[in-house]
C-alpha cells in the first residue's frame, strides 16, 4: 500500500518508519499512545480522494487527522493508515456580501479569523487552540470556544460540507446558500468525530464583527460567588459575548507566568465577560453585569478602557493551558457539562474529589455555557500519580452525569471517553448512533473504534488500548 | 406536569381522512403502536394537533397515530434557560409557561398556537425570529423519539452544550416524521427583551431593496426579525399604503430601542407598527393552495422576489410574496393552485432549494422525494427500515 500511496502523493509524503510516525502517536491529550501502521500527507483535493479510494478499494482504516490538537485521542492511529490533511490550507473563496467563505480542511482557524478580518468579518467558533487547530478538526469536533456562548459552536457556522465518504464517494452536505430538503445531514456529520469520513472542504458563517466590545474582569475571594453571579447574568436576560472563569490557582499560575495580565492573586475566582453589539445600549448591560457581580460578591469589577487592556485580559485567560504547562511535564484538560444552575454546587463537589485524590485539580472553563474544563497537570510517567488523576477525572465525570450534565461539551469522545457512553446513554440509542454510522461507513473505515461502543470494539472498551495509565 | 398514565391508547372513531386515531399518552403506548405496526407492516400517519396535516406529500395510512395526548411540560428550570416538555404541548401552551418567568422559546413559525411543538420541530418549521434565533436546529438542545423499529433513543441532552456521539437530535429535526415520532423535547429558551418594537420601512421597488439590505444589514444594526413584504400583503395586513415593506422587529432595553430606531430613520423612512403583524403574517396562508420556500443567496434577494413577483400577473387569484431577509428566504403563498404557480414550481423540481410545504396532491407527483435517495434514502432504511411512519403515498413516491 505505502507504493501506491507514494504514486499518489509522492514518496515524501508518506512515512513508514516508526522513528516517524511516533510524531503521530498523539494529539493534545496526554496518557495515550498509538502509533499508526503508516501516515500519508494529500497535498490536494485529487490527491486526497486518490488515497482514500485507494484504502477503500484494499480495505484499509484510516484515521483522519487535522493539527492534532484534539483532546480526546481522536486522531490516533492504533495500527492503522493516518491520513494527514495539513497540507490542505487552501481559502478556497471568502464572499463577503453573503458573508460565507470555504476553505480546505487543513485551513487554520486562525487563518481564516485573519483572511475574514480583511472584510471586516471573522468567523465565531474560536477554540483556545485557534492558532493551530484546523476548520477541518473543528468540524469534526463540533468545536466550541469563549464566543460559542453568544454565537454558538461549530454546528451553528457550517452551512455546507463536501464529504469524501470512507469508500470513495463524494456527497454535498447542506447548501452554501440557504435550507435544503430532506434530513439535516450536515448537522449530523458535524460532530462525528472523523467517523463518517473526511471533510474535503467546509463552507462556513462569517460574521461582520461587533462596532463595540467590552470587557470586565470580576475578582471574587469565594469560587462559589463566582459560580452564583454567573448563573445570575445568564438568567438576567443579559446575554454575553463570553462569560469565563478561572479559579484562584489557575490565576496565581498564569501571573507567574510570562503572560501574566495583572489577575488579582489573592482571588478564589476571576470572571471575564464580554458584551458586544451595536453601541446603542451595551453600556446600560455592562453596567447591570457590574452590578450583578457586585451584588454577589465581588471584590472589584475593572472594565477595560481600550483595546489593548481588553486584549491583556484575555491574554491571560487564553494562555492560561500553557501557563499550565510550567507545573508538571503533563496536562489533562478534561471537558464536561452541567447546567448552568448547577455551577455552584458541581465546583464545590469537584474541589472535594480533588482532595480526596490528592489532585490538585485546576478550574478554567466557559462558564456562560456550564461548560467545565477541569484540569490537572501531572507526570504521566508516575504510575502512582497517573493512575489518581485518572480517577479522579472519572469520579468528575460521573458526578457531572448524575448533575444531568453531560461528558463534553466540545472536546470530543474519541478515545478517552468512549467508557462513559453507557453510563450517559441507554442500548437503544448506542444502537441508533451505531445505525448512523453505518449509513455513512459501512465497513468502518474511518476512525475505526472511537466514539461509541459497539460490540465490536466492546472488548477494547473494557480495557482501552493505548492507555499509558 | 407528567402525562396521563395510560397504554398503549384507544382506538378512537376515524379522522378526518377516515383512519382511525390512535392517542398514546406514555413514551411506552407510542413504543407499542410503532412496534406493532412494524411487526404487520402497517403503514402510520403521524400527527401532532393536525393543524398542518394538508402539508408536504400524500401520505399512505392504515391508522394515525397523534402525539396530541403526550403533552405537558416535564421540566422547565428557568435558571438554565432550558426546557422539557412532551412532543403534544402546544405552542400557546409553551408560551405561557416561560411567559410567567419572563421567557420565551425564539420561535415564531407561519400556522395556529395550537399546533404542537413535536410538529414544529419535526417539521423544522421557523418564522421571521430565525433571523436573530435561528431554525429548530439550533434550538432543540435533547430528544427522545421512537424508532421505525419501535426502539426508544434519548438524543442530546439538557446542557447547552453536548458533542457526546452522533447526533441523532439533527437528523431528527426536520425528519417530518419519517424517522419515527418524536415524543419528547429539550429547548432552549431566551429571555424576553424589555422593550419590543416593530417599524415598518418603505421600500420603492426591487433596486431600493438592494440599498436598503445593504443598510439594515450594516454590523450597526440589530434585529430580532427583519422580514420584506409586497405591497398589496402589506396593505392587507392594514401596514401600508400598496408599496412594498421591510418589517423589523427591535428588541433590547430603553437606549438601544431609541439608538436603533434613530439609526433606521436616518436611512429609511419608516413608522412603528402594531405588533400584532407578525401574527397577521404567520396566519396569511391558513387557506392557501400552495405554499413554497424559495432561498439562495442573500445578495439574489432582489432579483429572486422579481422573478416570483412575475407570477402575479399571470394568476387569477392571490399571491402573497414576503421573504426573510437575512436569510434569503422568498415565501410564496397562491390562494389558487393555477397552471402558472405549478409551472414555476416544477421548473424549479430539481432545485432542492425549494421547497414545497403545500401543493394539491396530484402536483406531488412531480416532487421528488427528498428523504428516499442516496445517504437520505440510507438514513431512512436504517431506521425505519419498513417505512411505516409517514409513508408517502406509492403515486408519489
Ligand atoms: C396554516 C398553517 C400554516 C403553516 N405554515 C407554515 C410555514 O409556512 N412554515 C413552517 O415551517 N411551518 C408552518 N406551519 C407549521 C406549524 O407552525 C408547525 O409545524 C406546527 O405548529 C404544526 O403543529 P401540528 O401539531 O398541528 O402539526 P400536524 O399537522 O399534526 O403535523 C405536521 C407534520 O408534522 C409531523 N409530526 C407531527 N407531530 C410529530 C411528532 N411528534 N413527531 C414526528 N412528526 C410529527 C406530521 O406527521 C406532519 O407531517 C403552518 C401551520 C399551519 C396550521
Ligand atoms: C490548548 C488547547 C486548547 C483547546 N481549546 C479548545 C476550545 O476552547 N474549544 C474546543 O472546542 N476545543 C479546544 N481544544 C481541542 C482541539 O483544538 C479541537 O478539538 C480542534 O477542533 C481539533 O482540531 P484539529 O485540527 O487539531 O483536529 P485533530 O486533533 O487532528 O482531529 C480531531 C478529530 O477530528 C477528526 N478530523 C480532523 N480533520 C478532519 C476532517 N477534515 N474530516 C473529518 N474528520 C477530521 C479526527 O479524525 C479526530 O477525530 C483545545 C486544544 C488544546 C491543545
Amino acid at each position: 500500500m505505502a507504493s501506491t500511496l507514494a504514486g499518489i502523493v509522492g514518496e515524501r509524503r508518506v512515512l513508514e518508519r516508526r522513528s516517524a510516525l511516533t510524531a503521530y502517536a498523539s494529539d493534545g491529550l496526554p496518557g495515550y499512545h498509538q502509533v499508526p501502521s503508516l501516515a500519508v500527507f494529500p497535498g490536494t483535493r485529487d490527491e486526497l480522494v486518490a488515497v482514500v479510494r485507494a484504502l477503500a478499494g484494499a480495505g484499509l482504516p484510516f484515521v483522519p487527522r487535522g493539527a492534532g490538537t484534539g483532546l480526546s485521542g481522536g486522531a490516533l492511529a492504533d495500527g492503522t493508515v493516518l491520513l494527514g490533511l495539513n497540507r490542505l490550507t487552501r481559502i478556497l473563496d471568502i464572499d463577503p456580501v453573503n458573508r460565507i467563505a470555504t476553505v480546505e480542511p487543513g485551513v487554520v482557524n486562525s487563518a481564516l479569523q485573519k483572511a475574514a478580518a480583511v472584510h471586516g468579518l471573522h468567523y465565531a467558533p474560536d477554540p483556545s487552540s485557534q492558532s493551530a487547530c484546523t476548520i477541518g478538526g473543528n468540524v469534526a469536533e463540533n468545536a466550541g470556544g469563549p464566543h460559542c456562548l453568544k454565537y454558538g459552536v461549530t454546528l451553528n457556522h457550517t452551512v455546507a460540507c463536501t464529504v469524501l465518504l470512507p469508500d470513495g464517494e463524494i456527497v454535498t452536505l447542506g447548501s452554501r446558500h440557504g435550507e435544503t430538503a430532506g434530513y439535516d445531514l450536515l448537522g449530523a456529520f458535524v460532530g462525528s468525530e472523523g467517523c463518517f469520513g473526511v471533510a474535503l472542504d467546509c463552507t462556513v458563517r462569517l460574521l461582520p464583527d461587533p462596532p463595540r466590545v467590552r470587557t470586565l474582569l470580576a475578582d471574587f475571594s469565594q469560587l462559589h460567588d463566582a459560580a452564583l453571579a454567573t448563573s445570575a447574568i445568564i438568567a438576567s436576560g443579559i446575554l454575553p459575548a463570553a462569560l469565563e472563569m478561572m479559579d484562584g490557582a489557575a490565576v496565581r499560575l498564569v501571573e507567574a507566568s510570562v503572560y501574566a495580565a495583572g489577575y488579582p492573586t489573592d482571588c478564589d475566582a476571576v470572571l471575564l465577560v464580554d458584551l458586544d453589539g451595536v453601541a446603542d445600549g451595551l453600556e446600560d448591560d455592562v453596567a447591570a453585569v457590574d452590578a450583578i457581580c457586585r451584588a454577589h460578591g465581588a471584590r472589584h469589577v475593572r472594565i477595560a478602557t481600550d483595546g489593548a487592556e481588553r486584549t491583556l485580559l484575555w491574554q491571560g485567560r487564553k494562555k492560561a493551558f500553557g501557563a499550565m504547562g510550567r507545573a508538571a511535564p503533563h496536562l489533562v484538560l478534561q471537558d464536561a457539562v452541567v447546567p448552568r444552575t448547577r455551577l455552584p454546587d458541581m465546583l464545590q463537589q469537584i474541589a472535594g474529589i480533588g482532595a480526596r485524590h490528592g489532585v490538585a485539580v485546576w478550574n478554567i472553563f466557559h462558564a456562560g455555557d456550564g461548560n467545565l474544563h477541569p484540569s490537572v497537570s501531572y507526570d504521566a510517567g508516575n504510575p502512582g500519580e497517573a493512575a489518581r488523576v485518572h480517577a479522579c477525572m472519572t469520579e468528575i465525570m460521573q458526578a457531572c452525569i448524575a448533575a444531568g450534565g453531560t461528558i463534553t461539551g466540545e472536546h470530543g469522545v474519541g478515545l478517552d471517553k468512549i467508557d462513559y457512553m453507557p453510563a450517559l446513554f441507554d442500548g437503544d440509542t448506542l444502537a441508533a448512533m451505531c445505525r448512523l454510522r453505518d449509513v455513512f461507513d459501512p465497513a468502518h473505515l474511518s476512525n475505526r473504534g472511537k466514539v461509541v461502543p459497539v460490540h465490536t470494539c466492546r472488548e477494547w472498551h473494557q480495557a482501552p488500548a493505548g492507555r499509558a495509565t | 406536569m407528567a402525562p396521563g398514565a395510560g397504554g398503549a391508547g384507544n382506538v378512537m372513531a376515524p379522522d378526518a381522512v377516515s383512519t382511525p386515531l390512535l392517542l398514546p399518552d406514555t413514551t411506552a403506548g407510542v413504543r407499542e403502536i410503532v412496534g406493532g405496526a412494524f411487526a404487520a407492516r402497517e403503514p402510520l400517519r403521524i400527527q401532532g394537533a393536525g393543524t398542518w396535516r394538508q402539508a408536504g406529500p400524500p401520505v399512505c395510512s392504515l391508522r394515525t397515530l397523534s402525539l396530541a395526548g403526550l403533552a405537558g411540560i416535564i421540566e422547565y428550570v428557568p435558571g438554565d434557560l432550558t426546557l422539557t416538555a412532551w412532543s403534544g404541548t402546544t405552542l400557546a401552551e409553551l408560551s405561557h409557561a416561560t411567559a410567567a418567568h419572563g421567557q420565551w422559546l425564539g420561535l415564531d413559525p407561519a400556522g395556529a398556537r395550537h399546533g404542537t411543538i413535536g410538529a414544529t420541530i419535526a417539521t423544522a418549521s421557523a418564522g421571521p425570529l430565525a433571523h436573530a434565533f435561528g431554525t429548530p436546529r439550533d434550538l432543540v438542545l435533547g430528544l427522545e423519539c421512537v424508532t421505525g423499529y419501535g426502539e426508544v433513543v434519548h438524543a442530546g441532552g439538557r446542557v447547552v452544550k453536548n458533542v457526546a456521539g452522533f447526533d441523532l437530535v439533527r437528523l431528527n429535526t426536520g425528519a417530518w416524521g419519517t424517522l419515527g415520532p418524536v415524543t419528547a423535547l429539550t429547548l432552549r429558551l431566551r429571555a424576553v427583551p424589555v422593550h419590543d418594537v416593530t417599524l415598518a420601512i418603505r421600500v420603492d421597488g426591487e433596486a431600493h431593496l438592494a440599498t436598503l439590505l445593504a443598510i439594515l444589514r450594516a454590523p450597526t444594526m440589530s434585529f430580532l426579525a427583519m422580514e420584506w413584504v409586497d405591497g398589496d400583503t402589506a396593505r392587507r395586513l392594514g401596514v401600508g399604503d400598496g408599496t412594498d415593506i421591510v418589517l423589523v422587529r427591535l428588541g433590547g432595553n430603553d437606549a438601544f430601542v431609541r439608538g436603533q430606531r434613530a439609526a433606521i430613520e436616518n436611512a429609511a423612512s419608516c413608522a412603528p407598527t402594531d405588533p400584532a403583524v407578525w401574527a397577521a403574517l404567520a396566519t396569511r396562508d391558513a387557506l392557501a393552495a400552495v405554499v413554497a420556500r424559495f432561498s439562495g443567496p442573500v445578495s439574489g434577494l432582489p432579483s429572486r422576489i422579481g422573478m416570483l413577483r412575475a407570477l402575479r400577473s399571470r394568476c387569477q387569484g392571490s399571491i402573497v410574496l414576503h421573504a426573510t431577509v437575512g436569510r434569503g428566504i422568498v415565501r410564496l403563498i397562491a390562494d389558487e393552485a393555477e397552471a402558472p404557480v405549478r409551472d414555476v414550481l416544477s421548473a424549479t423540481a430539481a432545485d432542492e432549494r425549494v421547497i414545497v410545504e403545500r401543493q394539491p396532491d396530484a402536483w406531488w407527483d412531480d416532487a421528488p422525494d427528498a428523504f428516499a435517495t442516496g445517504l437520505a434514502g440510507r438514513v431512512r432504511a436504517a431506521f425505519d427500515p419498513a417505512h411505516i411512519c409517514n409513508r408517502r403515498q406509492a403515486a408519489h413516491a
